[in-house]
């Protein structure tokens, strides 16, 4: 099906618990140097300082790192997210967003393919994106973003993407479906990790089990509700 | 810092921030080591009216005075003050509970579990659905219903082998002089029995005491079966899975463990409910056993608290209990008592042993000597302790139970055999990798270390560190696990190591029943070669 570039994913642990699989997209070109690598650095050691707070989430979420420069790299494969370990990335290069999209995309089909065969259930998966957003591969552009609306049109992924230094915030917005109302942008940090987590893990009032002509008319949290931050 | 001031006026202090949810933040309280604060984030009430429902339904709950410990210990985190800012109502008292622990970390396994309790069994988990079902019993006892009876709100109390529940506020309950009636109105949705699924708003719902054994059995379920979701399946048909609502399961009743379900297979991975004793079994079958159709009809069926309890107090007596049988090949399997073959190594046997690959290393190799030259010094003091308890022990390794019973001549034994080691081979291990990847993954450095006296002309063609793994291998036949990362590595990468107990409790409880007189002559050789060969 997919050629697996994820070459060192881990089995996943706690089979009976539901997953939420997250791949971290970031941004590792040439203009991401300076302050900006380090924010996105220390991004991913938040998202595991958040992580490692939740330990229902902690047996939950899987995670996978994914860089782009001129190419597109998985610098940690999906795994447990007890396995998670923050990479140190240095920036150069292209900005290949698109190719990394289509790449992210996926590599989530491919870890759900593995929970299918293993009975494992999952929580619509989240794809981070952590970059300044001006990406230059845009022979791909079209093809990216219409399989990113499509995929986040048929809830099968939870788009977050996270502003890096001076982010096109636009450009980032221009990847969610046009009919979608809020286009949120948020920053990549510990406070934005750690509310995704709490709720993934919090009771919540609304559930969306009634029959789907009926729970089209309920609002539902699409992203994490209470994450209104933007930038 | 904040001040906050209760129902009669008492003042408290909050200090320290000990954790936050969804809906609040727990602090601790000056001057109270038992009570910890509860104050609620601005965004929890819509309006003053949610407000005030909040303030008279925790006055309500004090007013009923629950006895909240029993037999000297919490079982729940029973509101005991109001706590008032600018004369609103912000938060509540709550008894503190001393536990950082929940119960998915019992129901969950591996290492969590392990670190908790080294000699963890299946009983272990029996006592604790017992004791779910003894806690919800007694809070139904009074009317209250849990109804938000999620695996987040229930703490375990690992000392006292019990349950608390820490999320009282959202509990259903009647106020008991004005009869007002307060609802649960939040639910975890893969804990809700499939007449909540359909209802959508839960503010609306009608949670009740059969609700609540529904979120019980599958905590039991999850206890018993090594944390398998009573609703999860392998889906056989090739239905396309986003168009399934998130907890159809739940609502149609595909419980593949209770009864046939069209399309759907019991993983590989989860344990075989016949495993379960059959009045177990079908206490469950009476929860789950339900279709689409059926769920309604069959909601009185469901097993009740008091129905659990009765049925899971003989399994959970301590040894030698006839309802229990341990494995003769791995002590710490504990099992009911009618299998006739241990269903933990047959569960072991169908799961092939997840091999942990070397994740990408983040930061290069730190090569400053200084790392390597103190844990040396630290080996040469560790190795001279080593030899003195050698001496001390007379050089016998059976029936040294009492030598072992002085943990710093256990730690010692430990350090001198695994821990320190490890970081001056450090370098020569990261270069010698490619060359460990290439060996044969089912080969034995040696081969007969269990089965005859090893010589020193067997040891003399060997590196050092290949005799270092030589005696750990004769621990890792046995499925001693290992602190030292690489000695671990090294044996992952070997297709007859199961590793499967933790280093502490192999040392304690196996190592001297399970060792041969070979192998235990064989571990001190090799160690008094190796310390003889580094000096």
């Amino acid at each position: 099906m997919f050629k697996s570039k994820q070459e060192d994913l881990l089995p996943v642990a706690n089979q009976g618990e539901r997953h939420i699989p997250a791949v971290l997209l970031v941004d590792i070109s040439g203009s991401m140097a300076g302050a900006s690598i380090d924010e996105l650095n220390q991004g991913l050691i938040e998202f595991g300082q958040a992580l490692q707070e939740d330990s229902l989430a902690l047996g939950r979420a899987e995670v996978s790192v994914i860089s782009f420069n001129s190419e597109v790299k998985t610098e940690v494969g999906f795994r447990p997210a007890t396995d998670y370990q923050a990479p140190r990335l240095a920036a150069n290069g292209l900005t290949s967003l698109n190719e990394a999209i289509i790449e992210a995309l996926n590599a989530i089909e491919e870890r759900k393919a593995q929970y299918k065969e293993q009975g494992v259930s999952y929580y619509r998966p989240w794809l981070f994106v952590l970059t300044d957003g001006a990406p230059t591969d845009t022979n791909r552009e079209s093809e990216a973003r219409n399989r990113l609306q499509q995929a986040i049109r048929d809830k099968k992924v939870v788009y977050m993407p996270m502003g890096i230094g001076n982010a096109d915030k636009t450009k980032l917005q221009s990847y969610y479906p046009e009919e979608t109302k809020s286009k949120i942008v948020l920053q990549a940090n510990a406070v934005n990790f750690r509310e995704a987590f709490v709720w993934l893990s919090n009771s919540i009032a609304v559930v969306s089990n009634s029959d789907p002509t009926v729970s089209d008319s309920i609002e539902l949290p699409e992203t994490p509700s209470v994450i209104t931050v933007g930038i | 810092m904040a001040i906050y001031y209760g129902q009669y006026g008492t003042k408290y202090v909050t200090v320290k921030q000990l954790g936050a949810g969804g809906e609040g933040t727990v602090y601790t309280v000056e001057g109270y080591k038992e009570i910890v604060a509860k104050i609620y984030k601005t965004t929890k009430f819509k309006d003053s009216n949610e407000r005030a429902v909040m303030e008279r339904k925790l006055k309500a709950m004090i007013a009923m005075k629950l006895p909240y410990v029993v037999d000297g210990v919490a079982r729940v985190a029973w509101p005991q003050d109001i706590l008032y800012e600018n004369g609103m109502m912000v938060g509540f008292t709550m008894p503190k509970i001393h536990t950082k622990y929940k119960i998915y970390d019992i129901y969950r396994g591996g290492q969590q579990r392990d670190k908790i309790y080294p000699d963890y069994n299946w009983k272990y988990s029996v006592q604790y659905a017992f004791h779910l079902a003894w806690l919800v019993n007694y809070l139904h006892s009074y009317n209250i219903i849990i109804g938000d009876f999620n695996q987040n709100n229930i703490a375990v109390n690992v000392e006292a082998g019990t349950i608390v529940i820490i999320d009282c506020d959202s509990f259903d309950i009647v106020d008991p002089v004005t009869k007002e009636h307060f609802p649960c109105t939040v639910g975890l949705p893969e804990m809700l029995a499939p007449e909540l699924q359909t209802v959508g708003d839960l503010r609306k719902a009608n949670f009740t005491k059969s609700t609540d054994y529904f979120s019980l059995a599958i905590h039991i379920f999850r206890l018993l079966m090594d944390n398998a979701d009573p609703f999860g399946a392998v889906i056989k048909t090739a239905e396309s899975v986003s168009s399934i609502p998130e907890n159809r399961a739940i609502c149609n009743g595909e419980c593949v463990y209770v009864r046939d379900v069209p399309g759907r297979a019991r993983p590989e991975w989860a344990v075989d409910p016949k495993m379960l004793p059959q009045e177990i079994l079908y206490l469950f079958k009476k929860t789950f056993d339900y279709t689409a159709l059926t769920a309604m009809k069959k909601i009185p069926e469901r097993t009740s608290a008091y129905e659990w309890c009765v049925a899971l107090l003989p399994y959970a007596k301590p040894e030698p209990n006839p309802k229990l049988k341990r494995c003769p090949k791995n002590r710490r399997h504990v099992y009911p008592a009618h299998n006739s073959e241990c269903p933990w190594c047959a569960k072991h046997k169908q799961t092939p042993r997840p091999k942990p690959i070397p994740g990408p290393s983040p930061t290069p190799k730190t090569t400053n000597r200084w790392w390597v030259i103190i844990p040396i010094l630290g080996i040469i003091a560790v190795l001279a302790i080593a030899y003195k308890y050698y001496v001390y022990d007379g050089g016998s390794w059976g029936g040294t139970d009492t030598s072992y019973d002085n943990t710093q001549e256990d730690e010692t034994y430990n350090d001198s055999y695994y821990d320190s080691e490890d970081e001056t081979y450090d370098d020569s291990y990261y270069d010698s990798e490619d060359e460990t990847d290439e060996e044969d993954s089912d080969d034995y450095i040696l081969t007969d270390s269990d089965t005859s006296y090893i010589t020193e002309e067997d040891l003399e063609s060997l590196t050092d560190r290949e005799v270092q793994l030589a005696r750990n291998e004769i621990f890792a036949r046995h499925g001693r696990k290992f602190d030292t990362e690489w000695i671990q590595d090294y044996f992952d990468g070997k297709d007859w190591y199961v590793a499967e107990y933790e280093p502490e409790y192999f040392d304690e409880y196996i190592l001297d029943s399970e060792f041969n007189n070979y192998e235990k002559e064989n571990v001190k050789f090799m160690a008094d070669y190796e310390n003889t060969n580094s000096n």
